[in-house]
């Protein structure tokens, strides 16, 4: 308890200074009073009051000294009294030291995992407010099946619920580009998915809902999130123009 | 060995008169003393302070602002039962102190 006081008359160093003025202004007002009370006249009164007191600003100094050694040195006694302590029981206090550490461990470890998959957002403005629609074959048994585009279209047609809908299927695409044919990782989706999910291409443009028709060349945006050397060598071998 | 010193005396002094009221400010504690100790005991009134805030920080005696009977405020201060502690601790210190003294003053 004294060691909370402690440590917080460091951070309210102000306040506690005007605690003591006002205590020793105290003082001297009630020996004031009882001089007078005494038949003195004020004056005198309150000379002899600082006379009995002693020279008020050193006294002051002397209690602020008295509040902060005390607070540093109560302090520091506190811990290397808690090291002995250790020291004088080691089997104790690796037991004790074990035990934090694997509880902090375990803690830690778990709250990696859940910050990871639970509690850090989406990298994007209201990742809250973005869902995934699954489709449900119950015949088969299967809980998340992709709806079929015709579905989607009838989804998206008839939308009430959602601000905007977008169709979204991974997808593996052969590179021609180089050398030798490259295997990538891409992601079919409709045009409206970069702005549903607030993003834009850091160079160029993202795709137009001209080139979202049936029968348009292929386009595609290129994802940074690999490294930017692959971005740059795909871009190079392809020949690509930026728009 | 007892430890004691001036400024264990002055411990004594301020916890003792403390124990003997509720609570009681700096200068009360300071009339005391001198009324108590028939004026033996002259404490230069000023002095009396760090000793109080040194206590307070030891947890002996605890503080609070309150009004006099002539409704100034005043900081009052009371003992603490930790203080209860450390006066008997420091009367025995005290006992030891004198006993001391004694032997060594029949002896010489």
């Amino acid at each position: 308890m004294s060691l909370m006081r402690r440590i917080g008359n460091l951070w309210r160093r102000q306040q506690v200074d005007a605690d003591i003025q006002a205590e020793l202004e105290s003082h001297i007002e009630m020996a004031v009073e009882d001089g007078v009370r005494a038949g003195m006249c004020e004056q005198d009164a309150r000379r002899e009051a600082r006379l009995r007191f002693g020279n008020p600003v050193l006294v002051r100094e002397r209690v602020v000294d008295a509040d902060i050694t005390l607070s540093l040195s109560g302090i520091c006694a506190d811990i290397l009294y808690s090291l002995r302590q250790l020291r004088r029981a080691p089997s104790f206090s690796l037991t004790a030291i074990l035990t934090l550490a694997l509880g902090i461990g375990a803690s830690t470890a778990i709250f990696s995992l859940v910050h990871a998959f639970l509690l850090r957002p989406m990298p994007y403005p209201h990742a809250n407010r973005v869902v995934v629609v699954w489709e449900q074959l119950r015949v088969l048994g299967i809980d998340r099946f992709m709806a079929p585009i015709g579905d989607f279209l009838d989804y998206r047609n008839d939308n009430r619920v959602f601000d905007e809908m977008a169709a979204v299927e991974n997808a593996h695409f052969v590179l021609r580009a180089g050398e030798y044919p490259e295997r990538i990782f891409a992601v079919r989706a409709t045009a409206n998915l970069f702005p549903l999910m607030g993003l834009r291409a850091a160079l160029g443009r993202t795709l137009t809902a001209s080139e979202n028709q049936p029968g348009h060349e292929h386009v595609a945006v290129l994802s940074d999130g690999q490294s930017n050397g692959k971005t740059a060598s795909i871009m190079q071998r392809t020949n690509c123009t930026m728009y | 060995m007892a430890r004691n010193d001036l400024q264990g005396s002055l411990d004594l002094l301020v916890l003792k008169t403390l124990s003997q009221r509720t609570k009681l400010h700096g200068y009360g504690i300071v009339l005391h003393i001198q009324k108590a100790s028939d004026e033996l005991l002259q404490v230069e009134e000023g002095s009396i302070y760090p000793a109080l805030h040194r206590m307070e920080q030891s947890g002996w005696i605890s503080s609070e602002w309150a009004l006099t009977e002539t409704n100034r405020r005043a900081k009052y201060y009371r003992l603490t039962s930790a203080g209860q502690k450390q006066l008997q601790a420091a009367e025995q210190d005290f006992e030891q102190l004198v006993k001391g003294i004694r032997a060594i003053r029949r002896y010489a």
